[in-house]
C-alpha cells in the first residue's frame, strides 16, 4: 500500500467507526456521564445501556458536573445489544488468527502513529481507536455480557494511556497511599504486597488513590491522581481483609478470578482524586514481624514499575519508559519492609510523610 | 568478537536507562528485561555511544582496578550474553567515536560484568503468531511439538 494510501486507512477507519457508533446511539438512545480523571474532563457516551454500568462503576467518585467542553470524547457501544455491526475491518484479518497486522498486544500496524491509536482484543472481541485531532475514542464490543471480568476495575486504561502520550502524564501499574501533603507510590511486580500495602492503610487516616493502577503527572512536579475507585485481591488475600467482602462487585466470580471490591461503598471519605508525590516505595516481605523504611536503589525502583507497567499498555512505550526513568530519579526510594502485623504499615508511612512535609 | 568489534543497542525493540551506575534494559519484543550494575553498566554504556571493544578495554582500565589483559578475557563473556538475548546487534561498517577517557585517581574494584535477567513479564505477550502457531488449528493453539 502506498504511503498516502496507508495514512488514509485509519482516518476512514475511524469514521466507518464512529458512523457506526452514530447509529447505535440513534437505535438505543445515549447514557452520557462526565468524569474528572487525571485532569482530563472526559465525556463518556453510552449507544444503549448494556455497557454503562461497566465503564462507570469505577469512576462514580470522579463524576464531575462541569459544562465546559470535554478534553475528550469517548463513544462506547457493542453490536449486541445494538443490533449494529463493525463496519469491515480493513487490515488482514481472520478470526482467531494474528497476522502479522497485529503487534504483541493486539495494536494494529499502520494504525497507531501521530495521531491514531488503534488495539483490536481478539479474545474478547474489542476495538478501541483513538483520534487525537478530534479528541474522540471510540471503543466496540461484539457483546457487552462477554466482556472479561477485570474490565469493569480499570475501564478506559488504553485510551487514557493513548491520550496521556503527548502530555508530562503517565499510568502506572502501581498503588498509592497519602494525605493532604502527600503521598507515596507503591511499585512492584504483580504479588509484590503492593494491595496488600495499600488496602492495610484503609483502616488509618491515610487516603486512598489506587492498589493497581494510578496515574502520575512529571511537571511541575510529581503528583498522583487516583484513577479508579475499586481494589482487586487474589482470593487467598482477600482472608485477610474480610471486612471487605461484602462490597465485592462480582461475586460469582470464578476460582481464577481476583475479587474486586468496590472501596466507594466502604470507604468513600478515604478516596482522594490525587496528592502529591513524595517517594517511591518498594513492598518487600520480610517474614518478621515489624515494618521499618530503608533507603532504596533507584535502579531497583525503575525495575519494579517499569516491565509491569510497560507490558499491559499497547504503543509509546519508549515515551513511557522515558517518563518512568524521570519519575525514578526526581522522587526519593525507599524499601518498605513489610511483616506480619500490618497494622503497622500504615502508621510507618504517616510518619514518613509527616517528617517529609515538616 | 575481536577488539575493534563494535555493536550497536537492538532499538526499536530495545529500550534502556542508566540510574545511579545500574543499566535498565528492556527487550520489549521478547518480554524479557535486564539489569546490570558496575563494570557491565558501563560497557552497556559505552556500546550505546558506538565505541569499538578496544575503547571499551581501554575506558575500563582507566577506571577500574584491573589490567587491559584481564579485561579484554572478561569482556567476551558479556558482549555474548547481549547478542544471544538480541539486546545489541554488529554494527557493520562506519569508524568508532572518537572518545576521551580520563584515568581516575582512585580507581574501583574491577568484578566480572554480570547481566541479570529476568522473564517474568513473557507471559504477558501473545504467542507470536508467525513461528510458533500449530498450522493446522491456527492461533492461539501452540505447536505440538511434532513438527
Amino acid at each position: 500500500m502506498s504511503d498516502r494510501l496507508a495514512s488514509a486507512a485509519p482516518a476512514a477507519f475511524f469514521q466507518a467507526l464512529d458512523d457506526a457508533y452514530q447509529r447505535a446511539e440513534a437505535n438505543c438512545g445515549v447514557i452520557s456521564t462526565r468524569i474528572k480523571i487525571a485532569n482530563i474532563a472526559v465525556e463518556q457516551r453510552f449507544a444503549g445501556n448494556a455497557l454503562a454500568e461497566t465503564f462507570t462503576r469505577a469512576t462514580h467518585h470522579l463524576v464531575s458536573e462541569a459544562a465546559h467542553e470535554a478534553d475528550l470524547t469517548v463513544c462506547i457501544w457493542d453490536s449486541a445489544s445494538t443490533g449494529v455491526a463493525l463496519p469491515p475491518i480493513p487490515w488482514e484479518y481472520f478470526p482467531d488468527i494474528y497476522t502479522r497486522s497485529y503487534g504483541a498486544q493486539g495494536e494494529i500496524d499502520g494504525y497507531n502513529d501521530q495521531r491514531f491509536g488503534l488495539l483490536h482484543s481478539q479474545w474478547f472481541n474489542q476495538i478501541q481507536m483513538l483520534d487525537r485531532q478530534r479528541k474522540r475514542a471510540i471503543i466496540w464490543v461484539e457483546d457487552a455480557s462477554k466482556l472479561p471480568y477485570w474490565e469493569v476495575a480499570f475501564p478506559l486504561r488504553t485510551i487514557l494511556h493513548l491520550w496521556s502520550r503527548d502530555l508530562p502524564l503517565q499510568l502506572l501499574h502501581a498503588a498509592a497511599v497519602g494525605d493532604a501533603q502527600g503521598g507515596v507510590l507503591i511499585v512492584g511486580r504483580s504479588g509484590s504486597g503492593k494491595s496488600t500495602t495499600a488496602l492495610a492503610c484503609l483502616d488509618s487516616d491515610l487516603l486512598y488513590a489506587g492498589d493497581d493502577y494510578v496515574g502520575v503527572t512529571l511537571a511541575p512536579e510529581a503528583y498522583i491522581h487516583c484513577l479508579y475507585g475499586v481494589a482487586k485481591l487474589v482470593n487467598d488475600n482477600l482472608s485477610r481483609f474480610a471486612e471487605l467482602e461484602p462490597y465485592l462487585i462480582n461475586v460469582n466470580r470464578a476460582d481464577d478470578e481476583k475479587a474486586i471490591i468496590d472501596l466507594q461503598q466502604v470507604v468513600p471519605q478515604r478516596l482522594t482524586s490525587g496528592f502529591r508525590l513524595r517517594a517511591i516505595l518498594m513492598p518487600c516481605i520480610t517474614g518478621g514481624r515489624d515494618t521499618r523504611l530503608s533507603p532504596g536503589k533507584r535502579g531497583a525502583a525503575l525495575l519494579a514499575l517499569a516491565p509491569t507497567t510497560l507490558f499491559q499498555t499497547i504503543a509509546a512505550k519508549p515515551t513511557s519508559f522515558t517518563k518512568l526513568a524521570r519519575l525514578v530519579r526526581e522522587v526519593p526510594v525507599y524499601s518498605l519492609n513489610v511483616g506480619s502485623d500490618l497494622r503497622q504499615i500504615p502508621r510507618v508511612i504517616a510518619e514518613f510523610l509527616k517528617r517529609e512535609t515538616a | 568478537m575481536n577488539l575493534t568489534s563494535r555493536y550497536r543497542i537492538n532499538s526499536p525493540a530495545v529500550i534502556g536507562e542508566i540510574i545511579d551506575g545500574e543499566a535498565i534494559i528492556i527487550h520489549l519484543d521478547s518480554g524479557a528485561y535486564f539489569s546490570a550494575q558496575g563494570t557491565a553498566a558501563r560497557i552497556w554504556d559505552l556500546i550505546a555511544q558506538g565505541a569499538s571493544m578496544q575503547q571499551v578495554v581501554e575506558a575500563l582500565a582507566g577506571e577500574y582496578d584491573s589490567d587491559s589483559l584481564s579485561i579484554s578475557f572478561a569482556l567476551p563473556a558479556l558482549i555474548n550474553q547481549l547478542l544471544s538475548h538480541e539486546l545489541i546487534v554488529p554494527e557493520e561498517g562506519g569508524t568508532a567515536p572518537q572518545l576521551t577517557f580520563t584515568a581516575s585517581a582512585s580507581k574501583l574494584p574491577f568484578e566480572e560484568p554480570r547481566l541479570e535477567v529476568f522473564r517474568d513479564m513473557q507471559n504477558l505477550l501473545m504467542i507470536d503468531p508467525i513461528h510458533e502457531v500449530d498450522l493446522e488449528r491456527g492461533w492461539p493453539a501452540e505447536p505440538t511439538g511434532n513438527e
